[in-house]
Order: structure tokens, then C-alpha cells, then sequence
């Protein structure tokens, strides 16, 4: 009880010094623009929203988000726990008894609660971007196939976003742990998603034999769990062991993923010396 | 019950081959300015950071109020601990003020008067909105100290604070931390500024290769390792030279920047004015003599390899 309590001081002030930097600003910024223009696009191309419910929207909205999200999870996992290492500010943070994994537990907590308040935030904006397209592209509620998401299919949908970025999150602060380095953290991390997503994924996707690499892979069994279409991979089912769903498989391969990144991230930080300030 | 807010037995750290700290036993006593002097290299940097638990002992122990890192880690007790190691790092997107209430924050405190006081106390109170990153080497030390002063705690671990001040600020300092000394407030300060140590502190541990070569109050050390001398200046220093070296009871004689120091108990001065009246040689000056801590320094870390 005592070390959640700590957990929870040390996130309200990661919180604090979050909402003082630039990096997640311009990050909001990006994704925002992103999905509007990814929204506008689609609407404009097909002029007809009427098949879209407004929950359809935000699906919608989420699913564009589900491909650059996870980079900027990364990319703000990196920043705020290479920060530490670039400024030297480790030494004065565990000199006042922060505790280690607490706080390497409230880096996660921040960056999570970031991501969340990024996808309630841009589901808003969809939302209304969709009553917006509705009078202007002119919806008809009465159409077959109308809402056919719900709003729990919804929730559930967001929560499966959530979990997705955890992998992704605990990538990039084990990266940035094991080189104490925010730009070699982020470089990495980045370099592994485009490589397994880009690289990969598509190679994989001409072998048949490669069907257990490609099992165990994080970006395949990302869009397994989110039931995600469209993607790399695409036009490939992926390849479950034990006959168990997609979406369970997809589950446990993430889960696997999120243990050994948070137990590697954790040995190490717990057990290594801190040095004074790297410069990046 | 243990007085000691600080021991350590045997603690060694290993860097590769390095040997940054070598079984390394002493003990800081409560309530006491307390300095370890060392040259570049010596150990003090990475004893104050193992102290922290900032860097793992190699081997050897050490207790913090007691309480040992091995059994349930050291979080609680460095509530009461105030240190500032190395140089002062903080965050550079936030202000000298939202840099403490942070560090103030994770503390589990909530307290703007306390920051107010401890910018006015450190000279910050005009700067205190303005970002760290735009702080002179002068003022980040500053602000370190007030950091290291949040929540009045009971010890204190300063690493070259007067590091980067003007002589000014340094003297400003040193003040600050006898007053904080004198409130029954342990002080640990490591410094190779010997003055400044002389100057502050009651007792010293110096440090040479890792190892503890001497340790003690300031006072004991310098009276034990001090020859007896007096210095003096007289009509005729050339003539009296001559006479005092004649003289058994005199151990030596020898010129410093014009004076004339003599290697005898300054109990016997009326002697010397004796001694030199009859070869009618007059004492314009005299006045008992101590070795240096820079001279004691020197002489015990000489030859240590």
C-alpha cells in the first residue's frame, strides 16, 4: 500500500514536469493534424458519412491512430527517462529517496496517462469532427449497416489501444535504461518498430515457413489484440499456436513482451550504479 | 546509543581495475561539521555516492542512522538527508522554484513558504521564476544548496559547494554552512579546498587513493603532527638568525615571506627576547606559529602510492 502511495506521488509530479515540457505539445500537435487530415480525407474521398454512427467515427478515428500512436509512445517513453540520464537529475531524485522502481514505475504510469488523455482527447475531436461531416456530407441515420459499433464495443476497443501501448512503452524505457541514452534509447526503439513493422513483417509475409517468427512477433500481435485490418501485414492471418483466437493469442504474445521488457528494464536499473550527467 | 550518523567498515568500490575506494572504516559523529579532504581522484566523490545508495559498494558495509541498504534498502532514511554531489544537475525546462516544489513534491511535501525561505536563504529570492538553464555555474550552486536544505534535514552531504562561486559567494557559503553546523546539524563536506575546510570544519577524514589516512578533530590533528615554532621579525633578522641557530633548545630556524620561524616551545619566547637583547638584537614581533591543514595535508599525503 505504501509503495502504490509513493507510486502515486512520484506520477502526479512526473505529471508536473510533463505538462512543462515541449516534447508532448508538439507531439499533440502532430497527432492532431495527422487525424484530422486522415478524417477529412476519407470523409471528402467518399463524401458519405451516412454509414457512420458516431461511435463508428471514433472507431474510425482509433484506427488511424493504432499505426503512429505507438511511436509516439515511444518517442515520449524515451523522453522522459533519457531526460533523467542527458540531466544528470537522477542523482538528486534518488539522493531524496524516490525509491528506484517507483520511480521507473511512475515513468510508465505518466507516459500511459499521456496516451490516454491522447485518445480521449482526439476521440473528442473526431466526435465532433463527425457531427461536422454529418451536416456537411449529409449523414443518413436510416442507412443499412448504421451503427453497427456500439459505444462498448467502443470502450473495449480503447482499452485494447491502451494495453497495446504498454509493449511499446516498456520498449523504449528498457532501451533507454540499458544505454542511458535518450537519443540511442529512442533511436533504437524506433529503429526496432520500423524494422519489425516495415522490414519484416512484409518479408515475412512471402515464406510460408516463417509462420511462428511471425507468431511471436510484437507488431503482428498488436494488430491481432486490437483486431486491426490494413496494416503491414495485412492479408495474412496470424499464425496461433494452440488453435486459440487471434485476439487471446495476440494477448498473450503482448503480455509475454510487456513481463520480460519490464523485468530486463528493472534488473538493470535497479542494480546499476548512477554516474552524473551524459548530455543526451 | 550510538552518537554516529555515519559508519562504514571495509567499504571498497571497484571500477574495472580501479580502485576508487579502498576498505574504507570510519565514522561521522552527530552534530559535527564534518570534512573529507582528498585530492582529484581520491574516493569522496564515490563514498558520498555510495552512502546514497547511488553506486554499489564492491564490498564492506555501511550504516545510515543505522540502518543498513541490504535490510529493506535506505528510501526512509534519506528522507533526512540533504546531498549535493558533484555538480548541481537539474531540470532545465523548469524554474530555480519548480525545480525545488518537484523535489519537494517527491518528498511527499507541500510547503511554497518553504521555498520561498530557502531561495531568500541561498540569495535566489529575485531569480527564483527564472529557468534553471539560464542560471550562471554561481547560482545553480545555490540553488543546490537550497535543494539540499528541503525538509530541514538532519544530514547534510555537500560535494565542492562553493564550487564555481566568486570569493564573494564562497565566503557567503561558508557562512551558511557553519550556521547550519551549529544547529545540531551533522554536516559532511568534502571539499580539496583545504582553507575552506579549515575554516568550517570541527573534524576531518582525508582521503588519499581510496584510502583513509588520517582522520580526527582539525585541532588534535594539526597539534599532534605540528612541530612547536614561533615567527618573529626583528631589528637585525640576519644577526638573529645567526644567534638562534647557536642555540641548543632551538630545533631550527628558518625564513618565511620575512619573517624568521623558530622550531621551539613558544612558552620559552621570553628567552629568545633574552637571547637576542644580549647581542643587542631587538624583537619587533613574535607570535606562536601552527602548521597548516595544508601543510598537514601535504605531509601525510606525501609518499602515499
Amino acid at each position: 500500500m505504501a509503495m502504490a502511495m509513493q507510486v502515486a506521488l512520484l506520477t502526479r509530479w512526473e505529471w508536473f514536469k510533463l505538462r512543462r515540457r515541449w516534447v508532448p505539445w508538439i507531439l499533440l500537435g502532430f497527432v492532431l493534424v495527422i487525424e484530422l487530415l486522415l478524417f477529412w480525407l476519407v470523409a471528402t474521398l467518399t463524401n458519405d458519412v451516412s454509414y457512420q454512427s458516431p461511435a463508428e467515427n471514433i472507431a474510425n478515428g482509433l484506427g488511424f491512430s493504432a499505426f503512429f500512436v505507438p511511436f509516439i509512445a515511444v518517442i515520449l517513453a524515451a523522453a522522459v527517462m533519457g531526460g533523467e540520464y542527458g540531466w544528470g537529475t537522477l542523482r538528486p531524485v534518488l539522493s531524496k529517496g524516490a525509491g528506484r522502481w517507483p520511480f521507473l514505475t511512475s515513468k510508465v504510469a505518466v507516459v500511459m496517462l499521456f496516451a490516454i488523455a491522447l485518445l480521449v482527447m482526439l476521440s473528442l475531436v473526431i466526435m465532433i469532427n463527425g457531427f461536422i461531416a454529418e451536416g456537411v456530407l449529409t449523414a443518413d441515420p436510416e442507412a443499412e449497416g448504421y451503427g453497427t459499433i456500439s459505444w462498448i464495443d467502443l470502450l473495449a476497443q480503447f482499452g485494447r489501444m491502451i494495453y497495446a501501448f504498454l509493449p511499446y512503452i516498456m520498449l523504449a524505457l528498457f532501451l533507454v535504461v540499458l544505454t542511458s541514452s535518450n537519443g540511442v534509447g529512442v533511436g533504437l526503439a524506433m529503429g526496432y518498430y520500423i524494422a519489425e513493422t516495415v522490414i519484416l513483417v512484409p518479408i515475412l509475409t512471402i515464406f510460408d515457413w516463417s509462420d511462428k517468427v511471425f507468431a511471436v512477433l510484437l507488431g503482428p500481435s498488436v494488430d491481432a489484440w486490437q483486431s486491426i485490418s490494413g496494416g503491414p501485414d495485412a492479408g495474412r492471418e496470424i499464425a496461433t499456436i494452440g488453435g486459440i483466437p487471434d485476439m487471446a493469442h495476440g494477448f498473450i504474445v503482448i503480455t509475454i513482451y510487456i513481463a520480460a521488457l519490464t523485468g530486463a528494464a528493472l534488473f538493470l536499473f535497479l542494480r546499476r550504479d548512477v554516474a552524473g550527467a551524459k548530455g543526451g | 546509543m550510538n552518537d554516529s550518523v555515519i559508519q562504514t567498515d571495509g567499504l571498497t568500490k571497484r571500477y574495472g581495475r580501479v580502485l576508487a575506494v579502498d576498505g574504507l572504516s570510519l565514522e561521522v559523529p552527530r552534530g559535527r561539521i564534518f570534512g573529507l579532504l582528498g585530492p582529484n581522484g581520491s574516493g569522496k566523490t564515490t563514498l558520498m555516492s555510495m552512502l546514497l545508495g547511488l553506486v554499489r559498494p564492491t564490498a564492506g558495509s555501511f550504516t545510515l542512522f543505522g540502518q543498513s541498504p541490504e535490510r529493506g534498502g535506505l528510501d526512509r532514511e534519506l528522507h533526512r538527508v540533504g546531498a549535493l554531489i558533484e555538480s548541481p544537475n537539474f531540470y532545465p525546462y523548469l524554474s530555480g522554484r519548480n525545480n525545488l516544489a518537484y523535489f519537494q513534491g517527491i518528498s511527499g511535501r507541500d510547503n511554497p513558504e518553504e521555498l520561498d525561505l530557502l531561495l531568500g536563504q541561498v540569495g535566489l529570492a529575485g531569480r527564483g521564476n527564472d529557468k534553471f538553464q539560464t542560471y550562471s555555474l554561481g547560482m545553480k550552486q545555490r540553488l543546490g544548496l537550497a535543494y539540499t536544505l528541503l525538509g530541514d534535514p538532519e544530514v547534510l552531504l555537500l560535494d565542492e559547494p562553493t564550487n564555481g562561486m566568486d570569493p564573494a559567494g564562497m565566503a557567503e557559503i561558508r557562512e551558511l554552512i557553519r550556521s547550519l553546523g551549529s544547529e545540531n546539524r551533522t554536516v559532511i563536506l568534502s571539499s580539496h579546498l583545504l582553507n575552506e575546510v579549515e575554516q568550517v570544519c570541527d573534524s576531518v577524514a582525508i582521503l588519499s587513493h581510496g584510502r583513509l589516512i588520517a582522520q580526527g578533530a582539525v585541532s588534535e590533528l594539526l597539534q599532534e603532527r605540528g612541530r612547536p615554532q614561533v615567527r618573529l621579525r626583528t631589528t637585525d633578522d640576519r644577526k638573529a638568525y645567526e644567534i638562534l641557530t647557536a642555540l641548543a633548545w632551538v630545533d631550527s630556524v628558518s625564513a618565511d615571506n620575512g619573517y624568521l620561524v623558530a622550531g621551539v616551545d613558544p612558552g620559552r619566547s621570553w628567552e629568545i627576547t633574552a637571547a637576542l637583547g644580549r647581542n643587542e638584537v631587538y624583537v619587533a614581533e613574535m607570535t606562536p606559529a601552527q602548521i597548516s591543514l595544508e601543510q598537514y595535508f601535504l605531509d601525510v599525503t606525501e609518499g602515499v602510492a
